[in-house]
């Protein structure tokens, strides 16, 4: 078994470049995209090896006992970490996505009822709304307008506006219907693009006020928001992927349902041999075997926060990340002469990414191939990457400061996009002459 | 050792991971060799979990290190082609086009996948045998609760039977459900006034090779039966990829087909096929997850392969380890070479332990062996008079086997009779089955006496 203490007896290298010795970063590449698709720090790479050899050494044991065991230890590590009022209100699945399909299908839609999105909602879910509402009984998608630049106050107010304005929407239906529909929302607690902690908890609050279910995609929170205690919070459902900032290994993401509405969640997604016609209170058991899979990836998710723990914990991880945040974009938009996009209200929205917009004139195109452009010129040409999104008329950058980020990094991005906005400006022109047609069908999602 | 960093330089590494000096003359404990099976320990299992080479793992691991070094660069630039790539690999090696294989989590969820994309209304039947495995089942099962949902039927397979019988019976059950969707049309139609109704459609789930008991079923012409009458085939072949050889699945054109690259053969765990021919496409209008869009640019593949491309983050590894597992099956000796050693083995083997417990191998008289492929299932010698509970025994036998003698084999109760599904494997040899059926002696023995 993996002796844990000896891989961390010495000293941790310190934050910034050092620190990529702890990853398997191309030493040629700066990374500034880590809130994509995450990175497995070689540590917890070694880690997991010993878990992966037992489960080769005895595959019928290790499938049918250990790995059943070791997962329920570390399900109720990670409930805690969430502060989950119980470990059986937590659950793994590959990823946010399933998690969030698993839930928006599990309800039983009936005519009437309405699901809402975001225009802000990661691509993904809300095409999954609207695939739910392509089907008979066709609930209705209706959505939340969010644009930047705003404010936390200013979203609370216009969310209150919105949740009421859906309550009059469905008291309207209920009079037709004879019953009062259901009202689900989605809501993100940290939004993929722009990279923005909205005031979920407070939306939350006010779906509660409103009697409207609260879906919360929390993607990119664990590991990057401190302090998360859902038993306060109490969304009516959440889900985070661990292999995004908590440095878990791909395919392993926390379901949460607290024990009040487990039961809508009547199967998993595959179904269960756990599944009972007719339902049942096995909601932990029908989410502990749905296929044979790696499983190592769940087991990651306490090998990271060991090494999380070796670093410092998750304060002193987070600070270094939020101050490079900061002084990273203050100096990239120094550097480009643009803005940040919540640098008017205290930079509210920014916890370990921040949004800067890219010089382009107001008229600039918002084609999906100037975000192909940016890629082949950054990613593939001069190896360096943050990710690149068209927000309400402009362009922006998407950094994310990482332990391994320093300042000079956003300095070398700065050069770079100066470069490369230049050479996209000359090869499409700055959109006053002929448009270039945005085609809808590949936009792409940023994770 | 290289620092890896191209893609290039990654794929020479792979290769030269996957290439052994030169095939073994025979199978047996020298293939213990080329896995990663505790030295202790007797798999006799393979069936139910499979076993990655090391130099499988060793180039998933290879790939592993290359993808952290530029998560997003192989993600957005790479993947897909790669993709692309293995799903050509697998094609090829079962026969079909490239864009008719799609990559799934695993075969529960290609199956249900495929499932939730009928149109489903209550004139509809899924049809299923009574040996289907149990998470299928709860899949139908979740399919069918509801209104305006389909009803399920049983076939009863009343084992064992020769593969003729099977379809004899097959055929005569499709037909009775057959003359019921008719006439329930009929019925409606007379209802409406009218001179016809659309009839409902039925949709059988067909295992290619069951799993308790470990049967291997005439498949193929269950398929051939339901397109003779106007049913779906939906094959869960989870067991099919690496113990069945020229699966044919082009000429034979089921309508639906699911593999398990993980089992039989040899990719990582997280590898599954979905076989979909171009015909049906069009009604997977949802994937595994439905909407989302591929992350990785290269050339605009189909909207159905499209569907499949992405099922959120996840190791992009499993999938990709059925190009290393085909090469080195290749490498040591060819799926030829690894089928004919694992089928004689289990049937060797399965004699031999009924010959040591005095059982029986379940096999049908008419035919025998028809009913085997690499796994075969043993009749325990435990008797029906004992005291204990199906729990009770159930642990026994895992603690005993997996603790005490260090060898497995799965076991199950069936018709009031205990058995065990042994599965032979390149690594196996007949001395396992030997060790096997002692220890099985030696545990019925103990529950027995203390009773």
């Amino acid at each position: 078994m993996a002796n844990v203490v000896s891989q961390y007896e010495s000293k941790p290298p310190p934050f910034g470049h050092e620190m990529r010795k702890c990853f398997s970063f191309d030493p040629e590449y700066i990374n500034m995209n880590h809130g994509s698709y995450g990175s497995l720090p070689s540590p917890v790479a070694e880690a997991i090896k010993p878990y992966y050899a037992l489960a080769e050494a005895n595959p019928d044991l290790f499938h049918r006992f250990t790995s059943i065991d070791l997962i329920r230890d570390v399900r109720k590590r990670m409930a805690k970490f969430i502060g989950a009022a119980h470990t059986e209100e937590v659950v793994f699945v590959p990823n946010a996505s399933h998690g969030l399909n698993t839930i928006l299908r599990s309800f039983i839609w009936e005519e009437g009822d309405i699901i809402s999105s975001c225009n802000t909602t990661y691509n993904s879910i809300s095409r999954t709304a609207e695939y739910i509402s392509d089907i008979p009984p066709h609930p209705e998608v209706v959505q939340f307008t969010l644009l930047f630049p705003t404010s936390h106050s200013e979203i609370i107010q216009n969310w209150r506006a919105y949740v009421r304005s859906l309550n009059e929407m469905r008291d309207q239906s209920a009079q037709k219907l004879g019953r009062r529909p259901k009202i689900v929302a989605i809501i993100d607690s940290i939004i993929s693009v722009p990279g923005a902690l909205l005031p979920w908890k407070e939306m939350v609050k006010i779906c509660k006020e409103e009697d409207v279910w609260s879906v919360v995609d929390g993607a990119h929170s664990i590991g990057q928001e401190l302090d998360l205690n859902l038993a306060e919070a109490n969304p009516d459902f959440w889900v985070t992927n661990c292999h995004k900032w908590m440095y878990a290994k791909r395919g392993c993401a926390l379901l949460y349902v607290p024990k009040r509405n487990q039961h809508i969640i009547k199967a998993s997604f595959p179904t269960s041999h756990a599944y009972k016609k007719g339902g049942g209170s096995n909601f932990v058991e029908q989410f502990e075997w749905n296929g044979t899979i790696d499983f190592v990836p769940y087991i990651s998710a306490s090998c990271a926060l060991d090494f999380r723990a070796w670093l410092g914990g998750e304060h002193v991880i987070n600070d270094y990340c939020h101050r490079i945040a900061l002084e990273g974009g203050k100096r990239l938009a120094q550097i480009l002469g643009t803005e940040i996009i919540d640098q008017d209200q205290d930079f509210q929205f920014t916890l370990s990414m921040v949004n800067v917009a890219v010089p382009f004139p107001p008229t600039m195109s918002s084609a999906f191939e100037i975000d192909m452009a940016f890629r082949r010129k950054l990613l593939i040409k001069r190896k360096i990457y943050p990710a690149f999104f068209y927000h309400n008329g402009k362009w922006w950058i998407r950094c994310s400061a990482q332990i391994w980020s320093q300042v000079e990094d956003f300095e070398v991005l700065g050069q770079a996009i100066l470069e490369a906005s230049k050479e996209i400006l000359e090869e499409f022109g700055d959109g006053t002459e002929k448009k270039t047609m945005g085609i809808e069908d590949k936009v792409e999602k940023v994770n | 050792m290289s620092k890896l960093s191209t893609a290039e330089e990654v794929n020479t590494s792979i290769l030269h991971v996957l290439k052994t000096t030169s095939p073994p003359k025979t199978y047996g404990k020298e293939a213990r060799s080329f896995f990663m099976l505790d030295e202790e320990y007797t798999n006799l299992n393979h069936g139910s979990f499979g076993s990655v080479p090391l130099a499988v793992h060793e180039a998933g691991e290879i790939l592993s290190r290359y993808i952290e070094r530029n998560p997003d660069r192989y993600i957005r630039q790479e993947y897909n082609a790669q993709i692309d790539a293995a799903r050509a690999v697998v094609a090829d090696h079962i026969g079909v086009d490239r864009d008719t294989c799609v990559f799934v989590p695993g075969v529960s969820a290609g199956i249900a996948t495929v499932l939730r994309n009928f149109k489903w209304t209550s004139q509809d039947i899924i049809v299923s045998t009574d040996t289907i495995y149990d998470t299928i089942l709860s899949i139908i099962e979740e399919i069918c609760a509801g209104e305006n949902r389909p009803q399920h039927s049983t076939f009863a397979l009343n084992l064992p039977l020769s593969h003729s019988s099977i379809l004899d019976q097959f055929r005569l059950h499709l037909r009775l459900l057959n003359a019921q969707v008719h006439a329930t049309a009929g019925t409606s139609a007379a209802a409406r006034g009218a001179t016809t109704a659309p009839a409902g459609k039925i949709v059988v789930v067909i295992e290619s090779i069951t799993s308790s008991p470990g049967i291997l079923m005439p498949w193929k012409d269950m398929v051939k039966i339901c397109r003779a009458e106007e049913a779906w085939s939906v094959v869960d072949a989870a067991h099919s990829l690496g113990q069945e050889l020229n699966t044919d699945l082009k000429a034979l054109d089921p309508d639906f087909w699911v593999s398990n690259g993980a089992k039989w053969g040899y990719a990582k765990r997280g590898c599954a096929i979905l076989y979909v021919p171009f015909r049906n496409q069009d009604m997977i209008t949802s994937g595994v997850l439905p909407g989302l869009k591929y992350a990785s640019s290269g050339l605009s593949p189909t909207r159905f392969v499209q569907e499949f491309y992405w099922t959120g983050l996840i190791d992009p590894v499993p999938p990709i380890s059925i190009v290393f597992a085909i090469k080195f099956r290749q490498q040591i000796g060819g799926e030829v070479m690894i089928q004919k050693y694992c089928h004689e083995l289990a049937l060797q083997g399965g004699r031999r332990m009924a010959e040591i417990m005095n059982t029986t191998v379940l096999d049908c008289h008419e035919n025998p062996g028809e009913l085997i492929a690499n796994m075969v299932n043993v009749e325990l010698p435990l008797s029906s008079t004992t005291r204990k509970s199906f729990k009770e025994i159930y642990f026994l036998f895992s603690e005993q086997l997996l603790e005490t003698y260090k060898i497995y084999a799965t076991y199950f109760l069936w018709k009031d009779k205990w058995w065990t599904r042994v599965s032979a494997q390149i690594y196996n040899e007949i001395e396992d089955f030997e060790k096997l059926a002692n220890a099985f002696l030696e545990i019925c023995g103990k529950i027995t006496e203390s009773d």
